[in-house]
């Protein structure tokens, strides 16, 4: 195994997680990535699920946090100090990803047509509102693109996880 | 006590999303509204409620779409961020200064 693996799974958790943890941080991943690329095609998903889909993706994404959070608090408490160019660039990214992600379910809230006036018991707006609208757009694609690079900065820990949990290695504790 | 550090993280979490949400609705109340053009397709001006499966192409077209983003990321990071090999600048050693014995022909 690469040593950038290990450095990258063993960066995600100060001690030994369980590896039903793992699991399902790997397989939340694996829905997210599904969920980014159904958000933006909402002609195929249609106006309702994308909502509906759009609310489960911040729980989904605050959840991812909560698994990572060994790594976030390692890397807030040493972002100046002793950090790799790596380490910067990935804590960067994906404080951007999340601030992208917050706007494009924030601006979505603001718009939504289905989920929000179900929700509050209201009717939905008559028009829409194109400000909020292509706001919403603007961050959409950028939380996309940056979904990319997250998976990209990221993809020594996906290939490590896969391996564990579609392959059980004996010997080999990574995590 | 576990259920505690779970609600001080998720409140941490709240709290930094809510500092976005402010700068989101800052940028937004400043925001121009948008031009509308005519050829604006009508899909995304008024997209259907229910799902369309003939509209599949676009999770096909969005999914390459994150892919290439992916790709070209993974290409990037490689170049930049990975350190140099070992292997790297160092000398190609020819075995020159072997004497002539070790020629077996």
């Amino acid at each position: 195994m690469r040593t950038d693996t290990l450095t990258v799974v063993e960066a995600r958790g100060t001690a030994k997680p369980a590896q039903g943890r793992l699991k399902a941080s790997f397989w939340l991943s694996v829905t997210l990535l599904v969920s980014v690329c159904a958000m933006r095609a909402v002609p195929f998903t249609g106006l309702a699920l994308h909502d509906w889909l759009g609310l489960a993706l911040g729980g989904m994404v605050f959840t991812h946090l909560l698994f990572s959070r060994s790594w976030i608090a390692a890397v807030s408490r040493r972002l100046f100090t002793a950090q790799s160019a790596r380490t910067r660039i990935n804590y960067l990214l994906n404080l951007s990803l999340f601030a992208a992600v917050t706007a494009a379910v924030y601006s979505g809230i603001l718009i939504s047509r289905h989920a929000i006036p179900a929700l509050a018991g209201t009717k939905p707006p008559w028009d829409m509102d194109w400000r909020w609208h292509s706001i919403h757009a603007r961050f959409a694609l950028a939380a996309i693109i940056l979904s990319g690079f997250h998976l990209a900065i990221n993809w020594e820990w996906v290939l490590a996880a896969g391996q564990k949990v579609f392959r059980r290695v004996p010997g080999k504790e990574w995590v | 006590m576990k259920l505690v550090r779970v609600l001080s993280r998720l409140a941490l979490l709240s709290l930094a999303a809510a500092a976005f949400v402010g700068l989101t609705k800052i940028y937004g109340d400043s925001a121009r509204p948008p031009l509308l053009y005519p050829g604006f397709p009508a899909k995304f001006r008024h997209p259907p409620p229910a799902p369309r499966a003939s509209e599949f192409t676009e999770l096909v077209r969005y999914s390459i779409a994150f892919a290439i983003f992916a790709v070209g990321g993974r290409l990037a990071f490689r170049l930049r961020l990975n350190p140099a090999s070992p292997s790297e600048g160092q000398p190609i050693l020819l075995g020159l200064h072997r004497g002539r014995q070790d020629f077996q022909p």
